[in-house]
């Protein structure tokens, strides 16, 4: 989702579009500077990263909601301590800890990735990329991994923690009072909508940086990253597996701090009959083994392959061109867009997001001879809009109004301050103690 | 352990077995009161023998992803239904997993799907892939609610699938109480919604304008199309045995002698019985527009709502 | 202790003296010569302290090297160091007060008023001397501040933090007879430091601004 560009703004991105259109290269930045006017190269350079953010922004925008998650489990400890129960209360903070870990790891994972492709492709815009698994095809698993890892599928980690989440929903709705009960079952559901949506978050940014046809010369000409950019995005992949596949050792290594918290232990408890092999998490009566999990679906897996190689062999893959329903010149364009994949969204939850859509013709007659035209499509910050802005102008206002009442600049002013606060304090003593 | 492979091995056959027929019946109930003559009971069976034996046609866009889909999709829904034994006696793996974990192998499962149809470049892979995300989006609140109704009403507090089936055993009067008819109300609107049936979405339709799963699956062909048909069918019926088994408990222990034979027979009409209410269900209504959905995911919510709070919040 | 705490009674009121004629001064000569005297009459206390460890309990405390680092630094080399920058810098007779000085000493007056009525009710504070010596120190670190605070010239800024040092220093000595030795060594240099870098920025605000005029730094706010 683009949001509508200033003056200065456009006018950049009209002389880099032109550039690229008449040499194949953007210019440089001192060429921009010329170009448009600028004395500084670095205002340049804000405005240029005001024009593209949309990968990383999205990445953040989605913190938001593993941060939800993270304070579900810390308000379900808090709620459960406050019955009595210590041993929920120490689930439900596991669940919030483990949690943290995993976001930091695959969140970091994730802005590893999109630096990568910003590299490669040199812009973090989704509607320029596409096609990067062929040219990137590690950063692609890599990617993959943390997108995964977010979506809470299992075997990674983020299904563990987000498991945990819900046993320790589950376990107070049981323990808490008729109100709490109904609270806590809808932000269960909550939870769930907002898992299912970063499904669709994840999808959309995979799918359209990564697979199908390339948006623009950019990602066309993409190059797979050095290799200590990868090994930084292996080893955090490599964690999310192995945090996904073994997280008794991580809940392990977080008993000294349940214990601290919570006096209680949680290990003995979560952890089910902790052989080697399988070592399952358990909570009360349910459990889960990522591990047998994985090794059931390999060896279905292996059968599968197996059944369908015995019973249907000499397969052939032929290649062919997309179906175009006969239309023969299908390109890059006709692909979706990420504005048009999460269009859906936009319009069922259209009252939170107030999206606005504007087409100025540009040339032509409307509404039938437009030769060219400009749709944008934008939606609102309606938190920025309705709450923070307010507030931040209001407390900015009364700070510009006092400053100079406080802070006189005069050395004298402070002191007598200190002097003040001192007499203040003998005199509460003297007359508090009497 | 041999027991236990043996009982997940009889359950994934008598599963495997069973998928393809509920497409069947279905279109067989539907052709029938349409007064059509339809085509057979069995011709999902040939429909897939035939694609396995075809050869495959990929498009020159597509990437790993798109050959890997239908594998991960398939294996996805079939682990996940070790986790739905079909009768009792296959209770046997419950401790590597419970109907959370179930809820997310099929959420894998559609991730691999949806990422796949975006995978060739075409426009409809993206339309099916959004629109599908959209419907799944609103209706997992609903299923959330529904497995934590159940769980907390069994007599352990969990979500392990044998506590579930648990619960209306122990209520005595099954699917009778007014509180599990508001959830199974619920669970079915979650059935027709994640099997793509009418009114969410129509699985016969190949129009831009309606298609969901189908435009999903639109390139794919041969292995890959049969796989996913049969990973779909696997599906809708592991949502249907969860609702059969959860609110038509009866017969799970009728004459042991001869081992699973009987219940598994139970079970399969305990199926019959809830694809004859799609079938109709389906006939009666209309598919609704796209952006008609969301309203019906909130009425699925609101049943399952007032499910939990009538059945556990103040009944019992 | 008894014996000592007659003499050291009437120390500390010279030294609650000496303060108070430091702020009854107009003269930056008057302010380094009532500091010297109040410095002394510190390290007076600091050996009579000593020579009492000395005769009653026959060893040498660490407070002798207290009295032999004030004697060094805060009567010999700090006042010599200031009235070096005070000649440098030209001036000698503050001309503009913010408060006037009868009133500053009705102010000091005051201050050492709320001080007793503070300390008198402290619980501890009634047997012996304790509670005196408390009143006449924190009254001397409080007169400090005022000093401080009533002062436009950085030089004045500068002696009325070593007042308040001494004053803090007094209140250790008398109450606890002594502080452990690493506090007192660590508060000596830093205040050394602190003497010595405020007196190079003395110089330099006088270099820059032809004045040290600390109120009209307020021109740089904003």
């Amino acid at each position: 989702m683009q949001k509508k560009l200033s003056e200065k703004q456009q006018e950049i991105l009209d002389f880099v579009n032109s550039q690229v259109e008449a040499k194949g290269y953007p210019p440089s930045v001192r060429e921009i500077c010329s170009a448009v006017g600028f004395k500084s190269t670095s205002t340049v350079h804000s405005y240029l990263e005001k024009l593209e953010k949309n990968i990383k922004r999205l990445l953040a925008y989605s913190s938001i909601e593993n941060m939800g998650i993270i304070f579900i489990g810390i308000g379900l400890s808090i709620s459960a301590a406050s019955y009595g129960y210590l041993l929920i209360s120490a689930l439900s903070i596991t669940a919030a800890l483990f949690h943290a870990f995993n976001h930091s790891i695959f969140k970091g994972l994730l802005f590893l990735g999109a630096g990568s492709i910003h590299y490669a492709a040199g812009t973090k815009d989704s509607e320029k990329l596409g096609g990067l698994i062929k040219k990137m095809p590690l950063t692609a698993i890599f990617f993959l991994t943390g997108s995964m890892s977010i979506c809470a599928l299992p075997p990674f980690n983020g299904f563990v923690s987000e498991w945990l989440t819900y046993q320790a929903m589950l376990l107070n709705i049981a323990a808490a009072g008729n109100l709490m009960k109904l609270v806590i079952l809808i932000s269960g559901a909550l939870l769930a909508l907002a898992g299912a949506l970063a499904i669709y978050t994840f999808v959309k940014v995979y799918g359209i940086s990564f697979l199908a046809l390339p948006r623009s010369e950019h990602s066309a000409n993409a190059v797979e990253v050095n290799k200590p950019m990868l090994s930084a995005m292996g080893i955090l992949s490599a964690a999310c597996v192995f945090l996904g596949l073994f997280p008794m050792l991580f809940i392990k290594l977080l008993e000294p701090v349940i214990h601290e918290l919570g006096n209680t232990s949680i290990a003995n408890e979560v952890s089910g009959f902790s052989s080697f092999l399988t070592y399952p998490l358990k909570v009360n009566n349910t459990s889960i083994s990522p591990l047998v999990l994985l090794l059931l679906a390999f060896l279905l897996f292996a059968v599968l392959l197996m059944a369908l190689l015995i019973l249907f062999p000499k397969m052939k893959i032929r290649k062919y061109g997309t179906w175009d329903c006969g239309f023969e010149s299908l390109d890059s364009k006709m692909q979706y867009s990420a504005t048009g994949f999460s269009k859906p969204a936009r319009i069922v939850f259209r009252s939170m997001l107030k999206p606005q859509r504007e087409l100025e013709v540009l040339e032509g007659k409307k509404p039938y001879f437009i030769s060219a035209a400009k749709y944008t499509v934008s939606t609102i910050s309606i938190f920025e809009k309705y709450f923070y802005d307010p507030v931040i102008k209001t407390i900015m206002n009364f700070a510009r109004k006092t400053r100079f009442i406080i802070q006189t600049g005069s050395i004298h002013t402070y002191l007598l301050y200190i002097f003040i606060t001192i007499l203040l304090m003998f005199v509460y003593f003297a007359i508090s103690a009497g | 352990m041999p027991g236990t492979f043996l009982n997940i091995m009889l359950q994934l056959i008598v599963v495997l077995i069973a998928a393809p027929l509920v497409n069947g019946i279905i279109r067989k109930i539907k052709s029938t009161i349409q007064h059509r003559k339809g085509l057979p009971v069995l011709q999902m069976y040939f429909d897939l023998f035939k694609l396995f034996r075809k050869d495959m046609v990929i498009s020159e866009n597509a990437s790993w992803i798109f050959t890997a889909s239908p594998y991960i999709f398939f294996v996805s829904v079939l682990t996940a239904f070790i986790f739905v034994p079909v009768v009792p006696q296959f209770f046997s793996f419950g401790f590597t997993g419970d109907a959370i974990l179930v809820v997310y192998l099929l959420a894998l499962g559609r991730f691999f799907l949806t990422l796949a149809a975006l995978d060739t470049g075409s426009t409809f892979g993206g339309m099916g892939s959004s629109r599908e995300l959209m419907i799944s989006s609103l209706i997992e609140p609903s299923l959330i609610i529904i497995i934590f109704t159940l769980g907390l009403s069994s007599e352990a507090v969990s979500t392990s699938f044998q506590s579930i089936y648990s619960v209306a055993g122990s209520l005595g009067t099954g699917i009778l109480s007014p509180v599990y008819l508001l959830l199974f109300a619920a669970i079915f609107i979650v059935i027709i919604a994640e099997t793509s049936r009418i009114p969410v979405d129509d699985p016969a339709t190949h129009l831009e304008l309606t298609m969901v799963h189908e435009a999903m699956i639109l390139e794919y062909s041969g292995r890959y199309l049969a796989l996913m048909e049969y990973g779909a069918s696997l599906k809708q019926l592991l949502l249907i045995t969860i609702a059969a088994n959860v609110f038509l408990p009866f017969g799970g222990n009728l004459v042991p002698e001869l081992g699973f034979l009987i219940p598994v027979l139970i079970y399969l009409a305990k199926v019959l019985i809830i694809t004859v209410m799609i079938a109709l269900i389906e006939i009666n209504t209309v598919k609704l527009r796209l952006f008609s959905v969301p309203n019906l995911a909130a009425i699925a919510f609101i049943l399952a709502l007032i499910g939990f709070m009538s059945g556990y919040l103040f009944g019992r | 202790m008894e014996e000592i705490a007659k003499i050291l009674n009437i120390i500390s009121i010279c030294i609650l003296i000496s303060t108070f004629s430091l702020v009854a001064s107009k003269r930056i000569l008057s302010y380094l010569n009532a500091f010297r005297i109040q410095s002394i009459l510190l390290a007076a206390v600091a050996a009579i302290y000593s020579v009492y460890y000395l005769v009653a309990e026959g060893k040498l405390e660490g407070i002798i090297i207290i009295f032999f680092m004030t004697v060094a630094l805060k009567v010999i080399y700090i006042p010599k160091m200031l009235k070096k920058i005070s000649l440098r810098v030209e001036y000698k007779v503050e001309k503009d007060f913010f408060i006037n000085i009868p009133i500053s000493i009705i102010i000091c007056c005051g201050l050492v008023v709320l001080t007793w009525f503070t300390v008198s009710k402290i619980p501890l504070m009634n047997n012996g001397y304790n509670g005196i010596f408390l009143v006449q120190s924190v009254s001397v670190i409080l007169m400090g501040l005022f000093f401080m605070i009533s002062r436009k010239k950085a030089i004045g800024q500068i002696i009325g933090l070593l007042v308040i040092e001494n004053g803090t220093f007094l209140t250790a000595m008398l109450l606890t007879s002594g502080m452990p030795m690493i506090v007192e060594f660590g508060i000596f240099f830093d205040l050394l430091t602190a003497v010595l870098i405020l007196g190079i920025f003395v110089f330099r605000i006088n270099e820059t601004f032809e004045h040290i005029d600390i109120n009209k730094l307020r021109n740089l706010r904003g």
